[in-house]
């Protein structure tokens, strides 16, 4: 399954899974949602949350995907002065895109 | 009058005020302009009614390069000619697109657009199409232009009734012209066979040649071979600088829901270059379509995204989770430079009246890659500099690899071959559509483009043909007076 979901031209996956056998994300660095994680966790989460986020929650989860909001997309306005294209896989970017 | 075929005898007395060869929208659009101020006309099409296999034959040929198309679908031989399978599509040419914009390439008309423009007008109503608007600027080097669509307008259907009782054009179905007889500098007559192979003869005072962007120029070829060179005295020009508008899918995108482009009920968004990026970047005009994809596949190109800018894209997917992206899929047609090499000849191979077949020689170059490249990147530039998403582009646009052969390649807008020009050596018409050398014959349609823009074709003949109907209008005036 992962291996098919791999791009064939850079080796990164293309989708990453949330893991429904385990219940917890799988080893891709993109895109976990992290849903269930909070569907699953009892009242008190607004107290344990701050604890245990770090350990059971991905760090790229839509939760936090607020505060790592590419900053481009996110404003609109004057173009920055710095704004240089480039291009990778066809792809035509900001350089600071990550 | 309208008569499905010519009967013996029919044309032998008269010598009409204006003939007109072909029953496209150009054809058809003189004939009713010419008819309703007085003049005789007479209409020939050399295919029927409907559409029929064995005359639609008639229109094959091949074509010769990398790219193919086939010659005898990308047009129809019955009445109403190419609008019988005409998408609608509407835009006017941008007033840069008369002008040379590129040096050693020879765009330049002999007149300009504003030249074109008072007949802008009447040629939306003919067509069914509300008034055109002014562009809006998305940043300073790109423009978002509007489609606008004719229901679409059969001239056939539309114009039929219309040729029918106008009393003084005669319209023949199945009268195919297999030869231009000249004389002194001018064209006496045409030679017109039926269906049984009869030959007749039409005479007139003026001829017009209406019948497409390969057609005008096989016949003129033809008839110049059969004339001794009389016809186009001077051939350098004929047959060549033909032209189409390349159509390719070129990348995706996806946008920002407050991105300003406007998707028209096809879905589509238009923009183009500005006249000034046009010149800056040394290429030629473009069309660039966004057209809106579903969220399946514009989850994929995130997907996608996602592999060389993982962040971006997740953010990106959490935007279209919520409905405030959408994905879009990206295509251009673009102007091909006009060159010499690309041209109508006379096949080997000849059809069953023994007229040589056409041979279309086409292909695509660096150029055009330049041009469609250009545009796509001022577009993926502007969307990304305005922070309205971001633009993916194929790996040929972009340099790698040739042009991709299973797209659709062309858009069916057969231009050139009978080129515009103010001198003989680099055209066959005159500013006035007259053909260079020749008192009285005249060339409508997309075939007398010098140049393409990036605009569909069809507005621009029925302006080019109103135009040449005030023409035609005015030396029967001065003749009448003589």
């Amino acid at each position: 399954m992962k291996t098919a979901l791999r791009h064939p031209a850079t080796g990164r996956h293309r989708l990453c899974r949330w893991s429904r056998s385990t219940g917890s994300p799988d080893d891709s660095p993109d895109r976990p949602t992290g849903r269930r994680v909070f569907l699953a966790i009892p009242l008190l989460a607004p107290l344990i949350i701050p604890l245990l986020a770090p350990l059971i929650i991905p760090r790229r989860t839509a939760f936090v995907t607020p505060l790592i909001a590419p900053p481009r997309l996110a404003m609109r306005g004057p173009a920055p002065a710095d704004l240089h294209p480039v291009e990778r896989a066809g792809w035509i970017l900001d350089a600071s895109d990550r | 009058m309208l008569a499905e075929q010519i009967t013996r005898g029919a044309l032998d007395s008269r010598i009409f005020d204006v003939c007109l060869i072909g029953a496209g929208p150009a054809g058809i659009t003189l004939a009713t302009e010419l008819g309703t101020r007085g003049q005789s006309v007479l209409l020939l099409e050399a295919g029927g009614a409907s559409y029929e296999e064995s005359s639609q034959a008639m229109y094959q040929g091949e074509v010769v390069g990398a790219l193919k198309f086939a010659l005898d679908t990308s047009r129809l031989r019955y009445l109403g000619g190419a609008s019988n399978h005409w998408g609608g599509f509407c835009q006017a040419l941008d007033a840069v697109d008369f002008e040379s914009k590129v040096a050693g390439v020879d765009t330049e008309w002999p007149i300009r657009r504003r030249h074109l423009d008072p007949y802008l007008t009447r040629a939306e109503a003919i067509v069914e199409i509300p008034a055109l608007t002014p562009d809006r600027p998305y940043g300073e080097r790109l423009r978002l232009t509007t489609m606008r669509f004719s229901p679409p307008v059969n001239f056939a259907t539309k114009y039929r009734g219309t040729l029918e009782t106008l009393p003084n054009v005669a319209t023949l179905l199945q009268a195919c012209v297999v030869n231009l007889q000249e004389r002194d500098g001018a064209i006496v007559a045409v030679e017109v066979t039926d269906p049984d192979n009869g030959r007749h003869t039409a005479r007139a005072r003026r001829f017009v040649l209406c019948a497409g962007g390969i057609e005008n120029s096989r016949m003129l070829l033809w008839a110049n071979q059969r004339n001794g060179g009389r016809v186009v005295r001077d051939p350098r020009a004929l047959g060549r600088y033909w032209l189409e508008h390349p159509h390719f899918t070129i990348g995706e995108a996806f946008l920002d829901e407050r991105a300003p482009f406007v998707f028209d009920k096809w879905s589509i968004a238009w923009s183009s270059p500005t006249a000034q990026a046009i010149r800056d970047k040394g290429a030629l005009n473009a069309g660039l379509r966004l057209t809106r994809r579903n969220r399946e596949s514009s989850r994929q190109m995130i997907a996608d995204l996602s592999c060389v800018a993982p962040e971006l894209g997740q953010w990106a997917m959490a935007k279209l989770k919520r409905r405030l992206f959408c994905g879009a899929m990206l295509r251009a047609s673009w102007e091909q430079a006009p060159r010499a090499w690309n041209r109508v000849v006379l096949s080997t191979d000849r059809d069953r009246h023994g007229t040589p077949r056409a041979e279309l020689h086409w292909r695509l170059d660096d150029f055009d890659r330049h041009t469609v490249a250009s545009a796509a990147t001022l577009l993926a530039e502007e969307i990304l500099r305005r922070g309205d998403g971001r633009v993916r582009l194929d790996p040929w646009v972009l340099g790698r690899g040739s042009f991709p052969a299973d797209d659709e390649i062309k858009g069916n807008h057969h231009m050139g071959g009978t080129r515009m020009s103010s001198s003989p050596a680099t055209g066959v018409v005159d500013a006035d559509c007259k053909v260079h050398g020749l008192s009285n014959l005249y060339v409508a349609g997309s075939s007398v483009f010098p140049s393409s823009g990036a605009a569909n074709p069809t507005l621009t003949i029925v302006q080019l043909a109103l135009r040449l109907a005030d023409r035609l209008g005015e030396r029967a005036s001065a003749a009448s007076v003589l």
